[in-house]
């Protein structure tokens, strides 16, 4: 489908494009926001590649393969952000730092292999005793920051990081096979 | 340095709630071994993809492209010739859709404003069924009294109501996604299902024959995988999923007109046969409940099976129009 819907693109079809967009919009928001760490600055990244090619339709050379092109460049945009944002916050220092050289399967992501890893993901969780479970659950799916865990579970900021950090530390034991594999299968193919 | 850094502060780090001096330490850490680089690595990866669906459901795919159509500096292409892009998108599955047995089939359309969608909706009447086909390849049998909506644009994640049986066309890169109306859904990484999801029943009930799905509660608040053979019964008001093992053939033989009942109640039977005969049964409550049945239906009238039934269990029954009444002797 992508292949045929390139050569539209190219020839200006923008609801060609549109599909392009809803296909791969919400993959590679969450790919950036590895990177980013802050959702709307990942949509705006992801905008702004997409935005990219329908201005330079005529010239792109895909060679009808649209799916790494998209992810090469959401990376690239995001390693052009964290440069610039790590002068004045050294988050994204470590980030970079963690990440310089590593090279990733991009096809990972949208894979067996990525929801099978969410499945473990749920499964480690389920494992976590109740409290560490709780903790986890809250900052990972409800987005809550310690002091409002804390507040909301009658809890000392103290613990709820102590609980988070054992909730992680479990998670990338139980995780360690699948995490390697996401970071190495572009060795594999 | 080396190894002398708390969990607590890399998990405060992963939440980006560490100070610029912790930051720092942190920075050390990982410069001083490849171990402790890839441990936080690590750590980041598992952090980052365990919040990855909840930072992708804050994301409003409309809007961004609504935001991103500003943008874009070509005159917009013509409304009128997207329109009748979508129309003969929707034509072409209009003309696909193969009714089975004896159904009639509805199918509206909507537009939306930019062609953004195009919203179709069927629908199979009281006892009768049809049979669609997806524009991604996926079949799908409704039963009775079932509603399927979909948007042409993006066939792979489609709405239902009542009972169907899927045979999802596979494309490992996008899996097909069923949301029910009780908001349980059901995400397929393989093919074959059968789900049954009346508007009035308290339980969703998914039977898988082949592949593999992933069935989620309301709001992601839990999910769990099924094997073939397996089926799940999903209680709506508790929120809670039950896995169990069966015989799934049997879940499905509605599709080739056949109803096949293996040890069940009165009480379990009576929702399925008024969907089966499109008719509505009222029980009265002093009839026996503790009878059993074992039975296979294929072109028996309703009348028939009643008839059938009336050989090992004591019971009155009266039909009037769609309306049947059972009563005891």
């Amino acid at each position: 489908m992508d292949k045929k819907n390139i050569g539209n693109i190219k020839s200006g079809d923008e609801q060609a494009f549109e599909l392009l967009f809803r296909k791969y919009y919400r993959r590679l928001c969450g790919f950036a926001n590895k990177f980013i760490a802050n959702t709307a600055e990942s949509e705006e990244i992801v905008q702004e590649v997409f935005l990219n090619i329908w201005e330079k339709r005529d010239h792109l050379n895909l060679n009808n393969e649209i799916r790494p092109y998209l992810f090469k460049s959401v990376q690239n945009l995001c390693l052009n952000f964290i440069e610039h944002r790590k002068v004045i916050d050294n988050y994204y220092a470590v980030i970079e730092f963690i990440y310089k050289n590593q090279t990733e399967d991009f096809s990972a992501y949208e894979s067996v292999i990525y929801s099978e890893f969410q499945a473990k993901v749920d499964h480690a969780v389920d494992l976590l005793p109740d409290e560490c479970r709780k903790v986890f659950l809250m900052s990972r799916h409800e987005g809550l920051k310690y002091n409002e865990i804390a507040e909301k579970l009658g809890l000392s900021v103290k613990t709820v990081e102590t609980q988070m950090g054992r909730a992680l530390a479990k998670l990338k034991t139980e995780l360690k096979d699948y995490l390697t594999i996401l970071l190495i299968a572009l060795f594999l193919n | 340095m080396k190894g002398l850094i708390s969990n607590e502060i890399l998990q405060r780090f992963l939440n980006k709630e560490t100070s610029q001096a912790e930051n720092d330490e942190i920075l050390k850490w990982v410069s001083a071994s490849d171990k402790n680089r890839e441990e936080l690595r690590m750590m980041h990866q598992s952090f980052y993809l365990s919040g990855m669906e909840k930072d992708l459901s804050e994301i409003d795919i409309d809007k961004a492209w609504e935001n991103l159509a500003l943008k874009m500096p070509v005159p917009k292409t013509k409304k009128k010739i997207i329109r009748i892009d979508i129309l003969q998108k929707i034509a072409a599955s209009v003309l696909i859709f193969l009714t089975v047995g004896f159904g009639a089939l509805w199918v509206n359309e909507h537009y939306f404003e930019h062609a953004q969608s195009a919203m179709i909706t069927i629908e199979t009447p009281k006892g009768e069924k049809s049979k669609v086909l997806l524009p991604d390849g996926t079949q799908v049998w409704l039963n009775s009294q079932t509603t399927l909506e979909y948007d042409a644009l993006n066939p792979r994640k489609v709405s239902m109501k009542g009972e169907a049986y899927f045979e999802v066309g596979k494309d490992r890169n996008h899996p097909f996604e069923v949301i029910t109306v009780s908001g349980m859904k059901v995400t397929v990484l393989g093919t074959r299902f059968n789900l049954r999801s009346f508007a009035a029943d308290p339980v969703v009930e998914t039977t898988l024959d082949e592949g593999k799905v992933m069935i989620t509660g309301i709001e992601n608040s839990r999910s769990v995988f099924l094997n073939p053979g397996e089926q799940a019964i999903y209680s709506i008001r508790e929120n809670e999923l039950q896995v169990k093992s069966v015989q799934t053939e049997i879940y499905s033989l509605w599709k080739n007109n056949e109803l096949r009942f293996n040890n069940i109640s009165l009480r379990e039977l009576i929702p399925r046969l008024e969907h089966w005969y499109g008719v509505t049964v009222e029980l009265d409550p002093s009839v026996s409940n503790t009878d059993r049945f074992t039975m296979t239906i294929k072109t028996e009238s309703l009348r028939e099976l009643l008839q059938m039934m009336q050989l090992t269990s004591k019971f009155n029954y009266e039909i009037n129009g769609e309306k049947i009444t059972i009563r005891t002797k």
